[in-house]
């Protein structure tokens, strides 16, 4: 994919693997409903960054964004209890790397994009499984099914916005795996 | 394709339009830069192209065990359309996952070539003081001369450099230059795991990874990995033909496990594929393993026709 910078692939190697961390770390500190909001806000600073080369633990580094926009938003928040943003300021930062074994049998999880793909309507499973699949080319897959290039484009986008968008909801479902603070604090918050 | 949006947008509408760019320039009906002003219109349009293309390679796998299908069992949890069974059985086969790209590029001028089976290993000695001991299901080649190089085609290696013995070492993140050491390769989808048990790696920007540090490398400096000391034991216990866990998911160590069985252990149900397991296995037989899930979960292990491993709950 000649269209990607080496940031982006940086990202995508050493950022986007951790995705359930961040939101887990995110919803603990802010609550569920703002958790998206803030990893994606973490995502554009870390992406944003000039220096992406100079982050020796990326994992950490944006696990310390999503914790210090959670401290912006907290300040400005007015509900929020003294106590509960003293013991934010004490909770341990630093967190400890997952091995790589973890985080490639989290990328590899093809039993899942299977079963993603099989929630497709049929017509974008079946475009993505000709494309990615059997490799066919965008052309050929437009000649095979008799449809027009800009079709076969808008299964595409469209297959892949919602495998997307169910990656995101399995990772907020993954969040109860790694609580970092006691979840009645957290629900405080909200 | 218009794209040029600069207000803001929930990022779930990100996705969409960030979709639909990958989708054109895929199909090469978008120009790079038109698309290189939207993506720098806003840090937000670019971290959701990211993950756009990150869920797009992912979809690369499946392509890539699609060709392993036939010697695979059917899962239990086969889908019903016929359509797309193939793929799914295919997606069984996590472990056969391989690396994407590359491959051509850099093969071009090996000399000698050392390829595993299925629960194979092999160990060769290369040149005199370099032994190089392949995991299973793996292919290497290289070439002698100064510098000694090497490629790691597929699957796992462990490289053994003698004293004043130097290599480089090519794989499809990059090529690495080994000192005299001790080190374990293995390749996972389109990244490398290098672990450095002793001596040093370096890269062409004089990045670097001492002994007892792991890099899982994507691209090709060590400038932006994150070393770990913990893990070499279970780098390196494919070695003593063992599989160690601690805490993994049963999907990790099934994926695992099956890089050494010819006949693959595929769960059944669903639900079992959150169990986290430790301990460390023999990978020559999966019936200490299955005795294992067995004794601490209750999981059934029932043997289809084509030999494949099923597990599903008591």
């Amino acid at each position: 994919m000649s269209w990607l910078r080496d940031i982006d692939r940086w990202f995508m190697a050493e950022v986007l693997p951790h995705a359930a961390a961040y939101r887990a770390r995110a919803a603990h500190l802010c609550g569920a409903d703002e958790a998206d909001d803030l990893v994606q806000e973490a995502y554009a600073r870390v992406l944003g960054s000039q220096n992406h080369q100079a982050i020796l633990a990326p994992r950490a580094f944006t696990l310390t964004v999503v914790h210090h926009l959670a401290l912006e938003r907290l300040r400005r928040a007015q509900v929020v209890r003294i106590e509960l943003l003293a013991s934010m300021q004490l909770l341990e930062v630093a967190d400890s790397a997952p091995d790589a074994f973890a985080v490639a049998a989290g990328r590899s999880e093809l039993r899942r994009l299977e079963q993603l793909m099989a929630t497709l309507p049929p017509q974008c499973a079946r475009v993505l499984h000709m494309r990615k699949v059997q490799g066919m080319a965008p052309a050929a897959i437009a000649e095979a099914l008799s449809i027009s290039l800009s079709t076969v484009e808008k299964h595409i986008a469209k297959g892949l916005a919602l495998m997307i968008k169910a990656r995101r909801a399995d990772e907020a479902q993954a969040e109860e795996a790694c609580p970092v603070v006691p979840p009645h604090r957290s629900r405080a918050l909200t | 394709m218009s794209g040029r949006s600069p207000t803001p947008q929930p990022s779930a509408d990100l996705i969409e339009e960030a979709a639909a760019w990958l989708a054109a320039l895929d199909a090469g009906t978008a120009s790079d830069a038109a698309f290189a002003t939207w993506r720098d219109a806003d840090a937000r349009h670019a971290v959701a192209f990211a993950e756009v293309a990150s869920t797009w390679r992912d979809l690369d796998a499946l392509r890539l065990v699609a060709g392993e299908r036939d010697s695979l069992p059917t899962a239990a949890a086969a889908p019903t359309r016929p359509g797309r069974r193939h793929v799914l059985r295919a997606a069984a086969s996590v472990a056969a996952v391989m690396a994407v790209g590359g491959g051509l590029a850099y093969r071009g001028e090996a000399r000698e070539t050392i390829s595993t089976r299925v629960g194979e290993r092999r160990s060769v000695a290369a040149a005199p003081s370099i032994t190089l001991d392949v995991n299973t299901d793996s292919e290497v080649r290289w070439r002698a001369g100064r510098p000694f190089r090497l490629w790691l085609e597929r699957g796992e290696m462990a490289i053994r450099l003698g004293r004043g013995e130097q290599a480089a070492l090519c794989v499809p993140a990059g090529t690495f230059r080994l000192a005299p050491g001790r080190y374990n390769a293995r390749l996972r989808g389109e990244s490398c795991e290098l672990a450095v048990i002793t001596g040093a790696i370096t890269d062409a920007a004089s990045g670097r990874l001492g002994a007892g540090e792991i890099a899982l490398l994507s691209g090709d400096t060590l400038g932006a990995v994150v070393p770990r000391a913990a893990d070499l034991p279970r780098v390196t216990a494919w070695q003593r033909d063992t599989l160690m866990l601690s805490g993994e998911s049963l999907d990790y160590a099934l994926a695992e496990m099956n890089r050494y069985l010819p006949h693959k252990i595929v769960i059944g149900d669903p639900a079992l594929s959150r169990l986290r397991l430790g301990g460390t296995f023999a990978t020559t037989s999966p019936a200490e393993f299955l005795r294992a899930l067995h004794a601490s979960f209750g999981i059934e292990a029932t043997t289809g026709r084509g030999g494949g491993i099923v597990l599903t709950r008591a």
